[in-house]
């Protein structure tokens, strides 16, 4: 299901793979390329990573509401950028996006859902943390429980799915049209390709946010 | 396409290994950088401050200073002028004194000549008289006759 290119030189089943090294080695050259003559005073691009940087935080300080968003900020600012770069660089022709693949999804929704838990057992302790999953009244607690613990594991299916559904859509949707029209009609979706790659990371972004948030502010419950 | 296999793991290294690559090339120095940054503004801001009151503090004590000498100007400004009107007032009283002794010299003066001319012109209003007198009679006139007339 994959781009019938002929100039396809990649190894068919690990395309993926290998795009979400060149994701890599693109984010890298962005950050080594801002990190050159760090001021004070930024110029250039130190000036696009800082505006990155501060708008990210601006916008988990906004779902965080009171919480100090920064020690949570590396996880969640490689992960907007990086989702965001796998869902565009599907439209570079010959490519494909490595977000297609569920693979590639359900690794950074594994690896939030860790996170989250991670980082509250770290602030409230690991009994109290538990003890959210009981709900309000003590006699209904198994079954809540039970039902918690299925809705985190939900949350990890959605995230990833979510994502995954997304843009293996719109590529099997480029796939179909280029092979019916191939002169100018795959350009809107290629436009819509776009649009909904950066909505895409910017909801899965925002959720684990509001999984992070919801973990650490356990104690207004 | 829709299977989870073993590259699952190999896409969660990646991503691991980009979270920490990111971390450690670009977010912590970006973050010390805001920090620093607000820092700055925060120590100028409070060094403005700083110096903004001392500079009213040192304005009011100029002020005050200015006041506090002004005052001593006056002060030695109407010492002086007492001092003037007085001094004024003893020179005038002993030029009037001066004054007065001269005026009282000339006046005895002036009645001492006046005595010396009246005893004067009596002597010659005596001769001349005696003269007339003489003329007058034809001949000379006794002393006896002097006397007679002296009063």
């Amino acid at each position: 299901m994959y781009e019938p290119y002929a100039f396809n030189l990649l190894p068919e089943h690990y395309k993926y793979i290998f795009l979400t090294w060149v994701v890599m080695a693109i984010m890298v050259v962005l950050a080594l390329m801002a990190r050159r003559g760090l001021t004070l005073i930024p110029k250039g691009w130190q000036n696009f990573m800082e505006s990155y940087v501060e708008g990210m935080l601006s916008f988990m300080s906004d779902i965080m509401g009171g919480h100090d968003a920064r020690p949570y900020f590396p996880l969640i600012g490689t992960l907007f950028l990086f989702i965001l770069l796998c869902n565009w660089i599907g439209l570079v022709p010959g490519f494909i996006a490595p977000t297609s693949n569920w693979n590639t999804t359900i690794a950074p929704a594994i690896v939030v859902f860790f996170y989250y838990h991670y980082v509250g057992i770290r602030k409230q302790g690991v009994l109290k943390y538990f003890k959210h999953f009981g709900g309000p009244v003590w006699w209904l607690s198994p079954l809540i429980f039970v039902l918690e613990t299925i809705g985190h594991f939900a949350r990890v299916l959605s995230l990833s799915i979510r994502l995954f559904g997304n843009i293996f859509g719109e590529e099997s949707l480029f796939v179909v049209l280029f092979s019916l029209v191939p002169l100018l009609v795959p350009v809107p979706i290629m436009f819509l390709s776009i649009f909904f790659g950066f909505i895409q990371a910017l909801v899965f972004t925002m959720l684990s946010i509001v999984y992070i948030a919801l973990a650490v502010e356990e104690e207004e419950h | 396409m829709v299977n989870l296999d073993y590259t699952l793991f190999i896409q969660m290294v990646n991503f691991i290994v980009l979270v920490i690559l990111m971390n450690f090339l670009i977010f912590k120095p970006i973050l010390k950088i805001l920090d620093e940054r607000r820092g700055n503004i925060d120590g100028a801001m409070a060094e403005a401050r700083r110096l903004m009151e001392e500079a009213e503090r040192l304005m009011e004590e100029y002020n005050k200073k200015v006041l506090e000498v002004r005052q001593q100007a006056l002060q030695i400004v109407n010492e002086g002028r007492v001092q003037a009107v007085e001094e004024q007032r003893k020179a005038l009283a002993k030029a009037r004194e001066e004054a007065e002794a001269q005026i009282k010299t000339l006046r005895e003066r002036i009645e001492h000549e006046q005595e010396e001319a009246s005893t004067a012109l009596k002597r010659m209003v005596q001769a001349l008289s005696i003269s007339i007198a003489e003329r007058l009679l034809g001949r000379a006139i006794g002393a006896k006759e002097d006397a007679k007339w002296e009063s």
